[in-house]
């Protein structure tokens, strides 16, 4: 029998609230870095099947600029893939938050500075996740590109299985013109895991 | 004893309950609702002793319906309850009238403190 690769409203619900809580706890700690307010949003929980994937970003995403995306491994029960996708301005505008000077601003310290945001943002988002539904995950180094075009997401790991469930939820400094979004990706045996999971803490309620 | 409970999430509104009526028990009258202006609306209807209020919410966020809450009442007793838990929304929500400001996960410890002071002020 196939496993049931789908959520339901309430589950979608949960995992809505959990990775709420898990993405204000992680988005507080660069807000004390940064010494800036950012405005959050409601997460945005999806399930799609993966040959979907690049038309789902070419909708999510405004490639008309010049964006950098960092991608990260998630490997453990909860397995899948990470990606924050920020555009060079909002990465530059970040590198001067930091404390960098303008002719110090080029694209190795700004690819810096995104792998650290990377790191801080999704890390800690997962790891809250993964706690809360019972489980442990360690994560691969960040890789960085630049992105004009979907296409040229050619590894990405997750296009291996059927379906993902996307979670993205938005970074948004509206006084320091910054705005990223971190998307998680997670593969067909994570989805069935989180679904128990999440039975499990709504059967509790 | 009157309570509103806000939050988008239907799961963020049980464990809110479940939680107060640990504490309570079954003796309060529980109203939800699912956003901001939903809040104020039922706010107005109902003039419950105490509104627990998301912060993050489509329609009418929590600021401002907090805001809108304390314009109509402004003795009422706004409790945030919010995973937004960066020092400056802390400070705003606080500086909007809000009563007190519970960090999700919710702590037993700290719900129980605030209704206990709001119980105080009651008598």
């Amino acid at each position: 029998m196939k496993p049931d690769i789908t959520l339901t409203e309430d589950e979608k619900d949960c995992l809505q609230e959990l990775m709420n809580v898990a993405y204000g706890s992680a988005t507080a700690a660069i807000t004390e870095i940064l010494h800036a307010f950012a405005k959050l949003s409601i997460p945005k929980i999806q399930i799609i099947n993966s040959s979907e994937l690049k038309t789902y970003l070419s909708n999510e995403l405004n490639l008309e600029v010049e964006h950098l995306v960092s991608l990260q491994q998630i490997n453990g029960t909860l397995c899948g893939e990470n990606m924050f996708v920020i555009d060079k301005q909002s990465a530059k505008n970040i590198a001067y938050k930091f404390g960098l000077e303008e002719d110090e601003v080029n694209d190795e310290e700004i690819a810096d500075v995104v792998l650290e945001i990377t790191n801080i943002l999704s890390s800690s988002t997962i790891s809250k996740l993964a706690e809360d539904i019972d489980t442990n995950v360690s994560f691969s180094a960040p890789t960085i590109k630049t992105l004009t075009s979907v296409d040229q997401l050619k590894n990405l790991f997750i296009s291996k299985y059927q379906k993902v469930i996307t979670i993205s939820t938005e970074l948004k400094f509206e006084d320091l013109d910054i705005h990223g979004e971190l998307f998680i990706f997670t593969t067909d045996n994570s989805i069935v895991y989180i679904k128990e999971k999440l039975n499990k803490i709504l059967d509790e309620l | 004893m009157k309570i509103l409970v806000t939050d988008d999430s239907k799961m963020a509104r049980k464990m809110v309950i479940k939680t107060l009526t640990e504490i309570l028990g079954d003796d309060v009258e529980i109203h939800e609702a699912q956003n901001g202006q939903e809040a104020l609306d039922l706010y107005k209807q109902i003039s419950p002793n105490i509104a627990f209020l998301d912060l993050t919410m489509p329609i009418m966020d929590g600021f401002e319906a907090l805001e809108k809450i304390k314009e109509f009442d402004s003795n009422a007793k706004v409790v945030i309850i919010s995973a937004d838990i960066q020092k400056l929304s802390m400070d705003k929500a606080l500086q909007l009238g809000a009563f007190n400001f519970i960090k999700k996960p919710i702590d037993l410890e700290k719900m129980q403190q605030i209704l206990n002071k709001i119980n105080e002020l009651d008598k």
